[in-house]
């Protein structure tokens, strides 16, 4: 088919006029509303839904506001039966169009959390705009707009603050869990693994920590701190562990980067420890048909500090903080287990997955996971290896008794 | 001058690669999850091997008759009416395809990128894009491949490389956790969306020689390990329970993309890679029914372009009435719907052409 | 411009007078044509007279002259007949080089206008057209477009014959064939073909000449007349026609097999078939050392994919997927646009309009005034225009960027199809994001895919691929590595290096 110039020229304009009338996804930065942070809460039968939008203005390095007079982020409630909902009906409040696909954190409400998360967390996968680079959290003793209300120090986005906050500690410190949309869904969909959340609490004067007031001082009057995780039976939150065990989860879980633990020294002393690597190994026998799990743990350590009068010289001093270090390990990890099979009862530790990968067999003859891991057998054997042990050799200690 | 200059051995090759990732690479980890669960990989190395051998029949199959497209033969060997009727249904087979793939290409962009968008729009876009490229003709597009080629390698390493650091490889564990069944099962629904017979059509367009079927097996071999290597992505970055539930799971991969803090959010490669393979892919389709429908009926092909290319937006804005209807048709009734074409057409065709070989020696 | 239809060619007079009178009747008593009385003197016999006629600047006749008036010559005046004292003339007195006999009156018009001198005499039909060519032009400068770091420094100029000399001087072998044509039923533009027989492919030259032979044109005032005349499509927004005003890249492409079309009065030199993969290269690649020349050659790839879709895909991003923008990133974007009027796709027009505007003032203004249009361009459209917030500054960014990436590229013409093409992408993108983008890309890579130039697929040696023309497309190899020519432009002689 062979068209004529005229012919060609008049597709052209047909097409042309279709692009004048396109544009039905452009949506222009200053016509949306960046949504950083997204709390839920329940409210009698309805959620809570509180979203925390950026003030670009206040933010960015050349803000033409005049720095500091608004506030740098802008948070929204609203309630609905479902979250859509409350999302639809949140322009009402908010003068621009949500985008959630930048959002940095969710905070789900104690109460919610415990009523179940499945509800919400249907939207928050189904909807195209939401990604996966955020972290969810559970607030502990506070709803979640709380959480989202309180001014933070340093970074004046309190959800961009949470985020990195979290990143920081869960790479150095490995008292708290980072965890993502996926694999929380992952989580709650695999059998063997039950789910943990970080906790998130408000401390110090929650009504300071609502006005810019709270960024003036310089120890603010309130502030956002991760602490513990909550445990999860399927989508109902159950429980809440501590630092420690939420530590021993992550040994278990392989999911330690850094972190710290000290030993005493026979003196009465302390020594601190810095793992800087940590590789966990979980090994699955069957007796009969209940499992008795091995945890194998391979701790590389470098010692921080020693604040005790120890010949550090010696290579028995050595192996005797790498021993100190292996029971302090072992000993966490045993707490954690006991209280988790005890009082919780779920496998957060995810041996019901790795019982699956090794024994598909007798897994498929376990109806309940929970019920057999409470009862199941599950020894750790901690192995720490001492790399370095920082700049100086002996101990401040040591070098000043030693001239006395 | 239309499809009248050979195109070169690798060019078709590439072009066999294209073919073969296709839409494959962004749906077809679901549907192999969804059987197969954590085998997904498995089951996609399994249908592979089966194109493989399907695609050493084809080769049979067109080295018998090297002049001629399948439809041309078809009315060779089954006689005049009865081979026409074939080649018909089978160019017919190739319109639908085509058109259900440029519904593919709009219900990936309405669900994950262009939201509001009337679906219309992007594909009659799209739609004159490929129109534009098949009235260039075979010998144009089949260059175009070969440029493309080196950037969707390029990107699909780039994916992979940086989804290194998240592979979880103990999600592939435990292996054959549900014995071979599901496995086979998913291969079997996994390999006729691949439909490497409609390529039987350019086959006489190829340059002469042994390096024509060679490359056949090798573009389906190299598109499968992609295939592959996708799938076990999948698995390994999101475990089979979110392959399994994600539309396109490879897009929510490409999502989880994030070095440092700086190499994040490349799911757009993702769409790039895809809308090529489509690209090349719907174009084949649409110009094999072309080719198709034109010998059946002895006419020209460039008078067919344009009203079936605006036929196919229609055909596929009809067959896609929501997404659970064609997860549902692809599941159910496109595997055995498809393998009439892919190994019932291409097997009694070859048969004939046997027996009518032994007929004229004996 | 009216096509001015020729004159019937007729013959000579035998009468100086009819002669005279029809010369200045012809050129209208144009003032320029002058016509000089002249007496031949010859021992032993009566004077004869003569005309020599000559156009004003464009020929030297002093010297014909002066050995004109040299007599009485020694002419057997036996025969009588002035036709033989012409020939006389020809053979002994005349010491100019070129000297022929006319016949008609279009010839020694064509002799005439092109700054020969032409002696008529008395009683003669015939008449001499003597080169006196005194060309008033241009020096060999160096070539202002194509600059070069390292190289040689000189272009060609307005001159035809130095043009090929120029070429001749590179390629000092008698391989080097050059055809002449005239084309222009007016201006009677003399046009060169140049190649080297033997590695030239038959088929492309016969293609050329006859490509050549078709142009029916009254005036051909550039070399662009040429090649618009001898592409194979009309609306090709993509160069199918090298030019360059380097005598160096003539002679390169030259021996690889390609031909020269050299236009008399344009420094611009046109060079067949040409493929996309030319357009990124550089003479001065083979001056420098290959690894970088490689880079380099990398880099204006890039710039050619950065001038392409820099603002395409500056608003397909920030107004359709602000999820691909990294969250820092998209803040600062966002505070940018806060009070910004327009949308980001009228800004960037706006912007890219004002910057055609701003190159196209400053390549047609005076030279003196072209330092304040780049201050008037830079601080009040770039900086005020930001303050004033009707564009953001990462706007004034991306548009820079665009700007200054479509000059690296060594070809000009390219350069113009980048900025038209740019506009359509930013169509696409504004309304269909990435998706639209990308289908624009697909679109231009089958269109770059469907060109030829003279037989040759545009895209080759990309498409289709051709391995051992890698050596030098992309990347530049070390040149003892290039043993052949490349095979991509057919030829009759592949071997560059003899191996030893």
């Amino acid at each position: 088919m062979v068209l004529k110039p005229r012919t060609r020229i008049g597709m052209l304009v047909v097409i042309g006029t279709w692009f004048l009338t396109g544009c039905w996804d452009r949506h222009e930065l200053n016509a949306i509303a960046i949504v950083v942070g997204m709390g839920i809460d329940k409210v009698g039968n309805e959620f809570r839904v509180s979203v925390q939008i950026v003030n670009p203005r206040e933010v960015s390095s050349k803000g033409r506001g005049g720095g500091g007079s608004l506030a740098p982020a802008v948070t929204f409630e609203e309630t609905g039966a479902t979250l859509p909902e409350a999302m639809r009906r949140m322009t009402v409040l908010s003068p621009r169009r949500l985008n959630f696909s930048h959002l940095r954190i969710i905070v789900f409400g104690e109460d919610v959390a415990r009523m179940g998360i499945r509800k919400p967390l249907d939207y928050i996968s189904r909807d195209s705009e939401m990604r996966n680079d955020f972290y969810l959290v559970v607030a502990e003793g506070a709803s979640a707009s709380e959480v989202l209300k309180t001014y933070s120090a340093m970074d004046p986005i309190p959800s961009n603050n949470l985020n990195t906050k979290l990143a920081i500690s869960d790479d150095l410190w490995a008292g708290t869990g980072k965890i993502t949309l996926n694999q929380l869904l992952v989580d709650m969909a695999t059998q063997g693994k039950s789910a943990m959340m970080t906790g998130i609490r408000v401390t110090g004067n929650r009504k300071v920590g609502e006005t810019m007031e709270n960024n003036r001082r310089i120890v603010p009057e309130a502030n956002l701190v991760y602490s513990g995780s909550a445990v999860f039976k399927e989508d109902r939150m159950i429980g809440w562990i501590d630092e420690a065990e939420t530590k021993a989860v992550n040994y278990v879980q392989d999911s330690v980067k850094r972190t710290l633990g000290i030993v005493s020294c026979p003196d009465g002393g302390k020594i601190s420890l810095s793992v800087v690597q940590s590789k966990s190994n979980i090994r699955i026998r069957m007796n009969r048909d209940t499992p008795i799990i091995n945890v194998y743990l391979r701790v590389e350590q470098d010692v921080s500090d020693v604040e005790c009068n120890m010949d550090m010289s010696q290579m028995s001093t050595i192996d005797w903080i790498n021993l100190q270090g292996e029971r302090k390990i072992g000993d966490i990890i045993d707490k954690a287990i006991s209280r988790v099979k005890g009082q919780l009862g779920v496998d957060i530790f995810g041996f019901g997955v790795e019982v699956h990968r090794q024994q598909p067999k007798a897994w498929h003859r376990i109806k309940d996971w929970n019920e057999v891991f409470r009862h199941a057998q599950v020894n750790v054997y901690p192995h720490v290896i001492t790399r370095r042990i920082g700049t100086i050799l002996q101990s401040v200690e040591h070098q000043t008794k030693g001239r006395g | 001058m239309f499809s009248s200059q050979p195109i070169t051995n690798r060019s078709f090759t590439i072009m066999v690669i294209f073919f073969m990732i296709g839409t494959s690479i962004l749906i077809a980890p679901n549907a192999l999850a969804l059987n197969a669960k954590q085998d997904a990989w498995l089951s996609c190395l399994l249908g592979v091997v089966i194109n493989l051998l399907l695609v050493w029949l084809y080769v049979v199959l067109g080295e018998r008759h090297p002049e001629q497209t399948l439809v041309g033969y078809s009315e060779k060997l089954l006689g005049k009416w009865i081979g026409k009727f074939v080649g018909l249904l089978f160019a017919l087979f190739c319109y639908l395809l085509a058109s259900l793939m440029v519904g593919d290409m709009g219900y990936f962009l309405t669900t994950q990128a262009l939201v509001e968008t009337p679906i219309e729009y992007l594909q009659m876009l799209f739609v004159v894009s490929i129109v534009v490229a098949i009235r260039e003709g075979l010998q144009v597009y089949s260059r175009v491949v070969e440029i493309f080629f080196p950037w969707i390698l390029l990107l699909f390493l780039v994916l992979i490389v940086s989804l290194a650091p998240q592979f979880d490889l103990d999600k592939l564990k435990p292996v054959l956790e549900f014995g071979m069944a599901p496995v086979m099962k998913g291969s079997f629904s996994f390999f006729s969306l691949q439909e490497m017979v409609v390529l039987l059509m350019l086959y006489p367009f190829i340059t002469k020689g042994k390096g024509r079927g060679r490359g056949f097996i090798i573009g389906t071999l190299i598109g499968g390990i992609v295939l592959v290597v996708t799938t076990m992505g999948s698995i390994v970055v999101l475990d089979y329970t979110q392959t399994a539930n994600n539309f396109f799971p490879t897009y929510v991969m490409a999502k989880n993309i994030s070095i440092g803090q700086f190499l994040e959010r490349l799911e757009g490669m993702m769409m790039l890679i895809w809308i090529l393979s489509i690209f090349v892919k719907v174009a084949i389709t649409f110009h094999a029914a072309i080719i198709g429908i034109a010998q059946v009926f002895r006419i020209d092909e460039k008078i067919l372009i344009w009203p079936l290319a605006i036929g196919m937006i229609v055909l596929s804005l009809m067959c896609y009435t929501n997404v659970i209807y064609v997860q549902h048709f692809l599941s159910l009734i496109w595997t055995p719907f498809a393998s009439v074409f892919m190994l019932v057409i291409p097997l009694i065709l070859l048969g004939v052409s046997l027996l009518r070989k032994s007929a004229s020696v004996g | 411009m009216n096509h001015v239809q020729d004159t019937a060619d007729e013959a000579l007079s035998y009468q100086l007078k009819d002669n005279l009178h029809r010369i200045k009747q012809d050129s209208g008593n144009s003032s320029d044509i002058k016509c000089r009385e002249v007496h031949i003197e010859i021992s032993g016999a009566a004077s004869v007279k003569g005309i020599v006629a000559y156009t004003d600047g464009l020929s030297d006749s002093q010297a014909l002259l002066n050995s004109l008036m040299n007599g009485p010559f020694l002419f057997e005046a036996d025969s009588g007949h002035s036709s033989s004292l012409l020939i006389y003339l020809k053979d002994h007195v005349i010491t100019e080089s070129g000297v022929t006999e006319i016949e008609s009156i279009t010839t020694l018009f064509d002799h005439l206008l092109s700054g020969d001198s032409i002696l008529l005499l008395e009683g003669s039909n015939s008449a001499l057209a003597i080169g006196t060519k005194n060309l008033k032009a241009r020096q060999v400068e160096e070539p202002n477009v194509q600059a070069v770091v390292r190289g040689p420094r000189e272009g060609f100029t307005e001159v035809l014959s130095w043009n090929t000399a120029m070429v001749r001087r590179k390629i000092k072998d008698r391989r080097l064939w050059i055809e002449k044509k005239t084309i222009g039923t007016v201006t009677k533009t003399e046009v060169a073909i140049a190649y080297i027989d033997g590695i030239v492919a038959k088929e492309i030259l016969a293609e050329v000449r006859q490509r050549l032979e078709l142009i029916e044109i009254d005036g051909v005032l550039e070399s662009n007349y040429i090649e618009e005349h001898i592409q194979e499509k009309r609306f090709a927004l993509f160069p199918t026609v090298f030019n360059s005003e380097r005598p160096d890249v003539v002679a390169a492409q030259l021996l690889e097999g390609r031909i020269a079309i050299m236009v008399d009065g344009t420094p611009f030199v046109l060079i067949v078939p040409a493929v996309f993969t030319q357009f990124f290269q550089s003479s001065e690649d083979y001056y420098q050392a290959s690894v970088f020349s490689s880079l380099i050659r990398l880099l204006r790839i890039l710039a050619f994919i950065l001038a392409l879709v820099t603002p395409s895909f500056y608003i397909a991003v920030t107004t359709f997927h602000q999820e691909l923008l990294p969250t820092t990133l998209l803040y600062n974007l966002a505070s940018q646009r806060e009070g910004v009027p327009f949308p980001a796709f009228v800004e960037a027009l706006m912007m890219e309009v004002t910057f055609e505007i701003l190159r196209e003032a400053s390549v047609r203004m005076p030279r003196t005034i072209g330092q304040s249009i780049s201050i008037v361009g830079t601080l009040v459209i770039g900086q005020a225009a930001v303050e004033a917030g009707l564009v953001t500054a990462a706007m004034v960014i991306v548009v820079s960027i665009t700007a200054i990436a479509n000059f690296v590229m060594p070809a000009f013409n390219l350069g113009i199809t980048v900025r038209i093409i740019r506009f359509l992408l930013m169509a696409l993108a504004a309304s269909f994001g990435l998706f639209g983008l990308f289908l624009g890309l697909i679109v231009i890579v089958v269109r770059l895919c469907s060109l030829h130039s003279f037989g040759v697929p545009y895209m080759s040696p990309l498409a289709p691929f051709r391995i051992s023309d890698q050596k030098d497309t992309l990347f530049r190899l070390p040149l003892p590595m290039m043993k052949k020519r490349p095979v991509t432009i057919p030829k009759e002689n592949n071997i560059r290096q003899r191996d030893r």
